[in-house]
């Protein structure tokens, strides 16, 4: 029995330090499909590459903007984002449950048409990890009276750029999008833990990171056959400046000796390492066999550039389909799956694999120069979490997401 | 602990994704009926001030009903200028020229908005204006060189454009028969 | 980086051979509310307002005839076929030319025109009306519209004339003239395509037969036309209805096989003759 309270003991305190070694310092950079973006490609899970042919589609494949109907101005007004992970029986007996949520405008985009030519400017938010999280535990353990832990987390990038587009003949087109790339995450955490002989720690930890960066993205569509189209494009983002700054403070007392000690350490970090980002390679084919009707399907290479990282395929799909003209819905499937390599026996915290996957749906109301959305993504996905420092000792874990998103358009 | 947590995890995704396979299958199954019954294609609204529905796909033919004007139809087979068309419980001929591929609007809204546009809004006094000046004057580029050799007469065209008219009064005259 | 480096010039070095020829938009793409509302008031508006332009100019150069009489018949004949069987957007104008020449023109917008050469040489109602809705189906067809789209360097003549009734400046009002001496021109000089007029026929006879006017009456019509372009009489005619011959053929050759021959109709010939007569 003693051993067994020990055992949580030490879990709990050795829980207490996961958060702060240098790569956990990322919300969520094991996977690349969090946030979809833009109301049609969302509501078809983001499966675009072979279509983009509207002012989102400078952000999935910038060629096909050379075929958009008209100029338009497209904002997704309202995204909330809720995602909650469930790290099963990771403090003690009790569930670690992690939620973030955010409500961001997550795409903006304004596209002009120019005889044979497309023009764009958009801006894209294609992470926005928001975190606030408050625990108290009273006697969780027989040996800890109190148990405090806050943490508050925002971690959101930025995209922002022009585009260019050119038709060549009539089945060939060819786009260009250039955006800046710009990250902030700030993170503030902090324990109280009292034990029940009087002994306590303290402990204050900040990091903040900023990022700036280039993203080029090349894409190209074909269409060969009238009512198909395929699609291909390639970006990938170059850090021109990465700032990171760490302070930490910790304090503790200990009094199991009878006497009172105290231990206070303070350190602060610094560095400009530049993250490395994977190439990534999209590739679409869209069937559209009458103007009520359409399908597509998406693959999404990504090539890992940092070590110990794995290369991933992505794979989505959805479809369009016009109720009447002026009513449409969709729906869509997608995976999101991990970018770290297999655990195998050695593998120790922090580390987390799971695979996630997503479906969305949505509805558009169309007027003669304008179009309102609203849809809805669910995601879930169950794995395996490394949750104690040093430890090859494994916790289940599920990972839910819910978005929804109001969206309008209008030509301009 | 740790194998049995490996199988648990891969048959729960494996449960989820069969799951959301057959969603998808349904969905995909679901569009294409769909399509197919209300195939867009077979759609069609009965255009002019209303349509008369035969037995038979000749102009002697019994008259079944009248269809008035906007009334959707699916068309259900084609004979030469004449089309089998369903309205509710309707199913009769149609000579072609009756249908149009796009909605129809109510007639009052219709006229209304035609009195609208021609009420000269601000931009079509300016358009006339200017025309009138080239038509009198000859409108030239910068090099010299006459833009609009020809001559225009917006008075003409617009005695012509107040000229009284009546669709219901007209139909009426048109009906006719001596 | 190297990586996307070594993508990057592979694509460029690909499409560095492809020539740049002016493409026109995909049509599969557009969905269903593209078309939907392609037809609805905002194109309307620009066709009525470009139309208007060119009928300006064909009464510019011939006079219109103002007598309310003859006027007024001409209109309630077209009104009552246009309001069954017309665009139902439109409203439909219909004026009497005061020329000799033998000739109808039909304008974007709906502006109908008939000469009173063509209106002497008619002989009942069922012809009249069946001229009108010869004309009423140019405009239905949209096949002036189509024509010029061919030949205007404008990739889209409706985005082309969007763009320039929306501007106010000096070159948009140029570039409208221009559109307009275009069609005019067309109009005046080349013509619509001999698949095009014969299609006006064709839809013509069958709008008589749903109004139950005698469809024969038109043919003969046809007929009737065709000694004074042997007499070099309808100059203007010969060159903007390419002969006469090839319609009056397909025409036949339509009636015969929809076995439309036996129809009977009616040619209200006293009301023609009446309104006509007078000075």
């Amino acid at each position: 029995m003693k051993n067994a309270l020990r055992k949580l003991w030490l879990h709990l305190s050795l829980l207490i330090f996961i958060g702060f070694s240098t790569t956990s310092l990322y919300a969520d950079d094991a996977h690349y499909k969090n946030i979809l973006i833009g109301e049609r490609a969302a509501t078809m899970g983001g499966s675009y590459v072979a279509i983009s042919d509207d002012s989102t589609g400078c952000y999935y494949n910038p060629a096909g903007i050379a075929y958009a109907v008209g100029d338009s101005l497209s904002g997704s007004g309202n995204v909330l984002h809720k995602m909650k992970t469930v790290y099963t029986e990771a403090i003690g007996t009790e569930d670690w449950i992690r939620e973030s949520e955010s409500l961001v405008p997550n795409y903006f985009g304004v596209l002009k048409k120019y005889k044979d030519y497309s023009f764009c400017f958009s801006y894209v938010v294609p992470e926005a990890f928001i975190e606030h999280q408050d625990l108290v535990f009273n006697n969780p353990l027989s040996t800890v009276k109190k148990y405090y832990q806050s943490l508050h987390s925002e971690d959101i990038t930025y995209l922002l750029g022009p585009s260019a587009a050119m038709q060549f003949g009539d089945s060939l087109s060819l786009g260009l999008t250039i955006y800046y790339h710009y990250r902030s995450f700030i993170r503030q955490y902090h324990y109280f833990l009292e034990s029940t002989d009087g002994s306590y720690q303290l402990y204050y930890g900040s990091r903040k990171l900023r990022e700036d960066g280039v993203m080029p993205k090349l894409g190209i569509q074909w269409s060969p056959w009238s009512m198909l189209t395929l699609g291909m494009a390639v970006d990938q983002a170059l850090l021109v400046n990465s700032s990171f700054q760490g302070d930490a403070s910790y304090h503790s007392t200990d009094n199991s000796t009878g006497t009172a000690s105290l231990l206070t350490t303070m350190t602060r970090s610094k560095s400009e390492t530049k993250r490395k980002f994977p190439l990534h390679l999209a590739w679409g084919v869209s069937y559209f066999p009458t103007p009520s009707l359409l399908y597509t399907v998406d693959l999404d290479y990504y090539q890992a550039a940092e070590k110990g990282r794995v290369d991933i395929m992505n794979y989505s799909g959805g479809t369009e389909y016009y109720i009447n003209p002026t009513n449409a819905i969709r729906f869509g499937m997608f995976t999101n799956y991990t970018n770290l390599p297999l655990p195998d026996s050695s593998t120790t915290a922090p580390y987390e694999y799971i695979d996630i996957l997503g479906a969305s749906f949505g509805y558009t109301s169309y007027s003669s120069s304008s179009s309102l959305t609203v849809g809805a993504t669910y995601t879930t996905g169950s794995g395996k979490a490394w949750l104690y420092s040093g430890s090859t000792e494994t916790r289940n874990m599920t990972r839910e997401s819910f978005s929804l998103l109001f969206s309008a358009s209008s030509s301009l | 602990m740790t194998v049995i947590h490996q199988i648990q995890f891969d048959s729960f995704l494996v449960s989820k994704k069969y799951f959301l396979r057959i969603l998808a299958a349904l969905f995909l199954l679901f569009t294409h009926f769909v399509s197919e019954s209300f195939a867009s294609a077979n759609t069609v609204y009965i255009k002019g001030l209303g349509a008369v529905l035969r037995e038979q796909p000749s102009i002697q033919s019994k008259k079944l009903t009248n269809l008035s004007r906007g009334t959707k139809v699916l068309v259900v087979e084609s004979k030469g200028i004449w089309q089998k068309v369903e309205s509710g419980e309707n199913l009769g001929w149609l000579l072609r020229g009756q249908i149009s591929k796009f909605p129809v609007k109510r007639k009052k809204l219709i006229l209304g908005q035609k009195i609208q546009l021609q009420s000269a809004s601000g931009r079509r006094i300016r358009l006339r204006t200017f025309s009138a000046v080239i038509g009198v004057r000859g409108l030239v580029d910068s090099k010299g060189k006459k833009i609009s050799p020809y001559k225009t007469d917006y008075v003409a065209l617009e005695w012509l454009e107040k000229q009284p008219s009546d669709e219901e009064i007209s139909v009426i005259f048109l009906s006719f028969t001596e | 980086m190297a990586h996307f480096s070594k993508y990057l010039c592979l694509y460029i070095f690909i499409f560095s051979f492809v020539f740049a020829v002016s493409g026109q938009a995909q049509e599969f793409r557009l969905r269903a509310h593209h078309i939907f509302w392609k037809n609805q008031e905002a194109g309307t508006q620009r066709e009525i307002d470009f139309g208007r332009g060119v009928s300006a100019k064909i009464l510019g150069k011939y006079p219109l005839l103002r007598d309310e009489r003859k006027v007024h018949y001409i209109s309630q004949i077209g009104t009552g076929i246009s309001a069954q069987l017309g665009r139902p957007e439109l409203r439909y104008y219909f004026g009497i030319l005061d020329t000799d020449e033998i000739n109808a023109f039909a304008v974007p917008g709906g502006y109908i025109f008939v000469t009173m050469g063509a209106l002497k040489l008619m002989r009942n109602e069922a012809q009249l009306a069946g001229v009108l809705a010869h004309e009423l189906s140019h405009i239905g067809q949209k096949h002036i519209v189509r024509k010029l789209k061919l030949q205007s360097t404008d990739r889209s003549l409706t985005s082309g004339i969007a763009q320039v009734l929306g501007s106010s400046t000096l070159a948009a009002k140029i570039a409208l003239e221009r559109l307009n001496d275009l069609a005019f021109k067309m109009l005046m000089e080349e013509g619509l395509s001999k698949e095009d007029e014969a299609d006006a026929d064709q839809k013509a006879l069958e709008m008589l037969i749903t109004l139950g006017y005698d469809p024969q009456s038109y043919l003969n019509y046809l007929q009737s036309l065709k000694p004074h372009l042997a007499q070099g009489g309808a100059e203007v005619l010969s060159k903007t209805h390419p002969t006469i011959e090839f319609r009056y053929q397909s025409l036949s050759e339509f009636i015969h096989r929809h076995k439309l021959d036996k129809i009977q109709g009616k040619k209200n010939e006293k009301r023609f003759k009446k309104i006509m007569a007078t000075p």
